[in-house]
């Protein structure tokens, strides 16, 4: 049985309210909406935020899902639109975002430091990135997409997308260890 | 080989840190509090349950074998030769008064005279 099949029997269940069924929606599609939502704001916490938000405005709207069968373009929209929602709202309110570690470390105390330190340069190296490499990078290496995929759901060729993922490692090693990447002198 | 690959720059990053399913605890968390504010949404939607949602549910199983049924009586009827002198017309066989077909088969005009006539020889 395909995932779409799968998709469309889970939407029907959950419009008449199981939880179960919404719960495994969840799990088969979180990540591919976490990383639409990261792609475009560049910080765990704010695409966990945006990603439950989207969620429950699916729930709420499923019943205009004409197609249950292409519920996961669906729910992608509904994360795209989110995320740039906020970055606008933010944009206008012209919020400060807070310190990298701090943002980091005020997410949950218990975690592991170093795993702390890390999240916190990757955010920080991702911000430094333009919007386009940056959502091809993170669709790709995180959520692992394919070229086609990015491509369709970015509006972009395929081959632009290889070239937004080049440019976007070859950055973004840099900024993590100026060892390597763009600081790297080539003999 | 481009220069990148020479460079081993087109290696996949890692940014697992930046993984919430990379930590199954973390995971169960952001599931359990998306299902926690969801639980109202889907309460409404289960008390919403009710006798025609029941039926809309059942819609297409039900049409598909209305559908199915129509077609068998259909080739049933159309082979079973019917005996000489029963033949029936649509109009009699749902129950339309023979005057009044008679009526619409004419030409001319039906008088008001003759409609109320015909009300009055309803079964």
């Amino acid at each position: 049985m395909s995932g779409e099949q799968d998709d469309s029997r889970l939407v029907a269940r959950a419009r008449l309210g199981d939880a179960a069924a919404f719960d495994q929606l969840v799990r088969r599609h979180y990540r591919a909406a976490y990383a639409v939502a990261l792609s475009l704001l560049g910080r765990q916490a704010d695409a966990e935020d945006a990603c439950q938000e989207a969620w429950l405005r699916a729930l709420e709207r499923l019943d205009d899902l004409r197609d249950p069968h292409s519920f996961r373009g669906w729910l992608l929209q509904i994360v795209r639109h989110g995320a740039l929602n906020l970055i606008e709202s933010r944009r206008l309110r012209a919020v400060e975002p807070l310190d990298d570690e701090r943002a980091a470390g005020v997410e949950d105390p218990r975690q592991d430091l170093r795993i702390v330190r890390t999240r916190a340069r990757l955010e920080a190296a991702l911000a430094r990135l333009e919007p386009a490499p940056r959502q091809v990078v993170v669709l790709f290496d995180l959520g692992g997409w394919s070229h086609r995929e990015i491509a369709r759901q970015l509006g972009i060729s395929e081959v632009m997308s290889r070239q937004h993922l080049c440019q976007a490692r070859r950055r973004l090693r840099g900024l993590l260890d100026p060892g390597e990447g763009e600081y790297r002198h080539e003999p | 080989m481009n220069r990148d690959a020479d460079t081993g720059q087109d290696r996949p990053l890692d940014l697992s840190a930046l993984d919430p399913m990379a930590d199954p605890a973390r995971f169960a968390g952001l599931g359990s509090r998306l299902s926690q504010a969801a639980a109202g949404e889907l309460a409404r939607r289960r008390a919403r349950l009710d006798v025609w949602s029941c039926l809309a549910a059942w819609r297409k199983p039900v049409l598909a074998t209305g559908g199915i049924v129509a077609v068998a009586a259909s080739l049933v009827l159309a082979t079973v030769p019917q005996p000489a002198g029963t033949r029936t017309s649509l109009a009699e066989a749902a129950g339309v008064p023979g005057a009044w077909v008679q009526l619409a088969r004419g030409s001319q005009t039906p008088t008001p005279e003759a409609l109320l006539q015909l009300g009055t020889d309803l079964p």
